[in-house]
């Protein structure tokens, strides 16, 4: 052994007391903890690369306005650049990393509605075979709800889960969501901080002042190792892995120039195609207000945790195709 | 009027200014020696802006390429949704040669605007009482289809008929008060200064259109009188 080992029993934190020595492990351990998640994040924001923004300088490609009856093509790595709103594709994405697939599920069926394709019949929602979306994320959606609307307990969700897979790829594809790889690597290094603790208890334990030390102390220590792991594994979650830099950047920037728009979809002043789905796939079903009503599509608050619940009126689709001979809905065989 | 471009801004909410302000250097950046004037004009100047008013903009260029007007679309489109800039887009050598096709409008800028950018390019302009009188027929007539129009449209719906007759109302503003210049007054030219002077001039109860308790019929009634006479005045000053 050599002697600086020899020498480390004598030197504090390592000659401390089995009491004393706890304290300094909880307060180890929050700073080697907090510092694996700062550095879990900044190596994720740098892995992320720059934000694209068009606002500190001049585009370097013109935005398209598009409505939904017509695609605009935005290159996959300039699309939700800040600056810009979006358009086309974009919408879908947006919807996608600011709310998960419901989000992405709403976005679409306002889409639908406003698009022609679901129309209000009576109590139900109706999906009109002739029209055909030019969007060709919305003609997927509608041929998942073909598919899933006479099987599906819920349609919407079954349609939307068929498209989370190609989400997820045009969302890394545009660099506005993380890899899988990625999301592990970050997750590892906000563990790293854990390691150091586990490092300077082992030296305690090896050299440290140990006489003193009963087991349930040990176990104490032990069992808050343990502890930490899984705290920071969350931390390390809730911190590092959040969205991608961009779709994080361009999200708050979105929301903060909204205004006017989102105010005119809650009071229906508008009828542009592409303020409603772009409320829809920012805020979700329950910013629609006044123009979610006037759709047939009102939401409604679940009586537990006020949640918003999108099934009452997502639920009341059914296929036009197959309704059009007058025969009932089974919609009552699956309630 | 050309009002104090520091004094309407510091009227408009911090955020509407904000975005307003945003919107001519973004303007000024991309369009460089070709921005003529941006023009602010409307509530915004007149008064009478409230939280979902349209702010109007009218951005005078001395060239229209549209690689250049393309470039203003983010820009343009967040100014829009972000603040309601409502933006009309003028060439500066077409302003005299379209004065006789958009007297209105023009005599609603030169009433109220403000320069935020550029030079007062309305100033020196002339219109003329002939055109001034053609277009207002022309504006109150296609009003009194569109009010037609909404009656059987929203046929069981009383408030989208009222909320209809209001945007109508705001919609006509303009032409009835070019109708009183017509008649050589000068009064305010906001809505409520002009139904009544119209209303007294007309023979016309204007209250079922000022009053926003009147159900909506009635009000759809009112406009349709107020209408009705005004085409017929404004068609009665070519014979006169």
């Amino acid at each position: 052994m050599s002697d600086w080992l020899r020498d480390l029993a004598f030197t504090w934190p390592f000659s401390a007391g089995s009491d004393e020595f706890i304290v300094v492990t909880w307060v180890v351990a929050l700073l080697f903890g907090g510092v694996g998640v700062l550095i879990a994040v900044f190596v994720g924001e740098w892995l992320d690369g720059p934000v694209r923004s068009t606002l500190s300088g001049p585009s370097s490609s013109l935005s398209p306005s598009s409505s939904l009856s017509s695609v605009a093509v935005i290159a996959r790595q300039e699309r939700l650049t800040v600056g810009r709103l979006p358009v086309g594709e974009e919408l879908w994405l947006l919807a996608w990393v600011r709310g998960g697939r419901r989000r992405l599920e709403t976005a679409l069926f306002v889409a639908g509605v406003r698009a022609g394709w679901i129309r209000t019949a009576g109590a139900q929602l109706v999906i009109v075979p002739d029209v055909e979306p030019a969007d060709p994320l919305l003609a997927q959606f509608k041929l998942a709800l073909h598919r899933t609307v006479m099987t599906a307990k819920h349609p919407v969700h079954a349609a939307g889960a068929e498209l989370e897979g190609i989400m997820r790829e045009r969302a890394i594809a545009a660099e506005v969501a993380r890899p899988a790889t990625r999301d592990s690597m970050l997750a590892s290094l906000s563990l790293f901080g854990l390691a150091g603790l586990a490092v300077v208890e082992a030296l305690y334990f090896a050299f440290g002042d140990t006489s003193r030390w009963s087991m349930p102390k040990v176990v104490a220590v032990v069992s808050f190792v343990l502890l930490g792991a899984a705290a920071f594994t969350m931390m390390g979650a809730a911190f590092a892995l959040r969205q991608h830099r961009q779709a994080m950047a361009y999200t708050s920037w979105l929301t903060r120039n909204v205004d006017a728009v989102r105010e005119d979809v809650r009071l229906g002043l508008t009828q542009r195609d592409e303020d409603i789905v772009l409320i829809a796939a920012l805020d979700g079903e329950s910013a629609m207000g006044e123009t979610g009503e006037r759709l047939g599509i009102a939401h409604v608050r679940s009586p537990h945790h006020g949640r918003v619940d999108t099934r009452p009126f997502m639920d009341r689709l059914v296929d036009g195709l197959k309704t059009q001979d007058g025969e009932p809905s089974p919609r009552g065989d699956r309630a | 009027m050309i009002a104090n471009i520091h004094t309407v801004l510091a009227l408009l909410p911090a955020a509407t200014r904000a975005r307003l302000e945003a919107f001519a250097k973004a303007a000024t950046t991309i369009l460089g020696d070709d921005l003529v004037a941006l023009i602010v004009y409307g509530s915004a100047v007149r008064g009478g802006l409230t939280p979902r008013s349209d702010v109007d903009v009218v951005l005078v260029v001395a060239r229209d390429e549209p690689t250049r007007l393309r470039a203003l679309h983010d820009a343009a489109a967040i100014a829009r949704v972000s603040a309601r800039l409502d933006l009309q887009v003028l060439l500066h050598s077409e302003l005299a040669h379209a004065a006789d096709v958009f007297p209105v409008l023009f005599d609603d800028i030169r009433g109220h605007h403000a320069v935020l950018v550029g030079t007062d390019v309305f100033k020196d302009l002339v219109i003329h009482d002939e055109h001034r009188r053609l277009r207002v027929e022309q504006e109150l007539r296609e009003a009194r289809m569109a009010l037609r129009r909404l009656v059987v449209d929203t046929a069981s719906d009383d408030l989208s008929l009222r909320v209809g007759v209001d945007a109508l109302l705001k919609r006509v503003r303009a032409p009835l008060f070019s109708l009183c210049v017509l008649h050589g007054a000068h009064h305010k030219d906001d809505l409520i200064t002009v139904l009544d002077v119209l209303g007294r001039r007309l023979d016309v109860d204007t209250l079922p259109l000022t009053n926003s308790q009147t159900a909506a019929l009635p009000a759809a009634e009112a406009c349709m009188r107020l209408l009705d006479r005004a085409i017929h005045d404004v068609d009665g000053l070519v014979r006169a």
